[in-house]
């Protein structure tokens, strides 16, 4: 799988629109789900074009790592999320509505508040997982929506991969503790 | 979520994983479209249509464009510097190309008719030279047209070409000094004597049919009789300055008084002298006559 995705990124590389395409199908739905707990399901579909965008531009600066092509496309992502946050602290107005979002995974307030979803196991976990502090949920996101190593995640995160691990098993304590917390 | 014990790391990342799930699996297409837009866009600007980036893409925008007009306006002086320097050197070429064919034409007694052209050509082409830079012309052009008119004025034909007698201005080959001078002329009172000289002050006096050849033409001189011309001192160098040439120091019987010596090509003409088949006349002068001013060659030496 590796060799070829390096395949199609080497023809993306080359300006290759259908290799392109492929790499953005493949990586589009870890992206969105990434990026629709980092500034909200309304902004996801524009951070993930501002991704790609910023890929396109800058994909011969890539090279193949540990983190992969996927680990760069999430650093990229990671950035495009800051950058989402940094303006939403300029407007007032943006910051409620990617609060509203980030804090829920998604899903409207409004139906947290009617309990209908709590009920579920799913939903329970995503409420728990809102609770945790940010770098706690990047670092889950990545390892569990994105899929990347802990290599990789180092990479994207700018850590090393065991201060990764430890960070992973500390946030999942605390993701558990949540979950207990909840169940009491 | 009730459990009784406490779930496992494994256990709550797939549980995660599951609740975190990507909820879409397709792009759309306005994502698509944007990514081919972004493809087709080209160059680290791709991307420009974020909100996020606009601030800064301006930027960088503005600083592209000035660096553009900056390199146009370079690109601009280059050219006109190049295609300036072409024309100068184009100019120059020209002159050269017809001096060396009037040198042809003397050195092979080319008839009159083609020597007076090739004269006419050559002052044609020096008149193209911007006087300012005719200084890089050297002296070659100046001596063969002195030669070229100097040897038609000899020829039976029909003589020299009008233009040998509005030759432009030249650089002249570099004076020396005069050798061979005539016997010298009767000196008079002078009555403006150097001053700035501090040594070697000249004794005063006119110089009377000095003999020698103009400065630029000394080793020439030396053949006139002196007797007929008088020398007087040319008015406007009649203020006494030192001599700032090497030329017309050293050849006895010259001296106005204490008028300043010939200076470089521009004081050959010797007051009361006539240049051996000069176009200059000068009043009583005979061939070879001595430079009138300076002496000693200056008393500033």
């Amino acid at each position: 799988m590796r060799g070829t995705q390096k395949d199609v990124v080497e023809a993306a590389r080359r300006g290759d629109g259908a290799a392109w395409e492929a790499l953005y199908r493949e990586v589009y739905p870890k992206l969105h789900a990434y990026l629709s707990r980092r500034v909200g399901h309304d902004q996801a579909e524009d951070a993930v074009a501002e991704t790609m965008s910023r890929a396109v531009a800058s994909l011969h600066r890539f090279q193949f790592g540990p983190a992969g092509f996927d680990g760069w496309v999430f650093g990229i992502a990671r950035h495009v999320a800051l950058d989402h946050h940094r303006r939403a602290v300029r407007r007032p107005t943006e910051v409620l509505v990617g609060q509203r979002y980030s804090a829920e995974v998604g899903q409207p307030l409004d139906a947290v508040a009617d309990g209908l979803i709590l009920d579920d196991d799913h939903a329970a976990v995503r409420a728990a997982f809102a609770r945790l502090d940010d770098r706690d949920q990047e670092l889950l996101l990545l390892r569990v929506v994105g899929g990347l190593s802990a290599e990789a995640t180092a990479e994207v995160l700018h850590k090393r991969a065991g201060a990764v691990r430890t960070a992973q098993s500390r946030a999942l304590a605390r993701l558990r503790q949540l979950l207990e917390a909840h169940d009491a | 979520m009730p459990s009784a014990t406490p779930i496992s790391d494994d256990r709550l990342l797939d549980l995660l994983g599951e609740a975190l799930a990507p909820t879409v699996s397709e792009p759309t297409p306005e994502g698509l479209a944007a990514l081919h837009a972004a493809l087709a866009g080209g160059g680290d600007d791709r991307g420009a249509d974020i909100v996020v980036l606009r601030a800064a893409t301006r930027r960088r925008r503005l600083g592209w464009s000035s660096v553009a007009a900056a390199a146009a306006v370079f690109v601009f002086v280059i050219t006109l510097a190049v295609v300036g320097g072409n024309s100068r050197n184009t100019k120059l070429s020209d002159v050269q190309l017809a001096s060396e064919k009037l040198s042809q034409a003397l050195r092979s007694n080319s008839s009159s008719a083609t020597t007076a052209h090739d004269v006419e050509v050559l002052v044609d082409r020096i008149n193209r030279v911007p006087p300012d830079q005719r200084a890089q012309l050297g002296t070659q052009p100046k001596q063969l047209l002195d030669q070229a008119c100097d040897h038609l004025s000899g020829s039976q034909g029909a003589g020299p070409p009008a233009v040998c007698h509005a030759l432009p201005a030249l650089p002249g080959p570099p004076p020396h000094r005069a050798v061979g001078g005539g016997p010298a002329g009767t000196r008079t009172q002078g009555t403006t004597p150097p001053t700035r000289a501090t040594t070697g002050q000249p004794p005063a006096g006119t110089g009377a049919g000095g003999t020698g050849a103009p400065p630029n033409r000394g080793a020439s001189g030396g053949t006139g009789s002196g007797v007929t011309g008088t020398s007087v001192p040319a008015p406007t160098r009649g203020s006494g300055s030192p001599p700032t040439g090497t030329s017309g120091g050293t050849a006895p019987g010259g001296g106005g008084p204490g008028g300043r010596p010939p200076t470089g090509s521009s004081g050959g003409t010797p007051p009361g002298g006539e240049r051996p088949g000069g176009r200059q006349q000068a009043p009583g002068g005979q061939p070879g006559g001595q430079p009138g001013g300076g002496p000693q060659g200056g008393g500033a030496r």
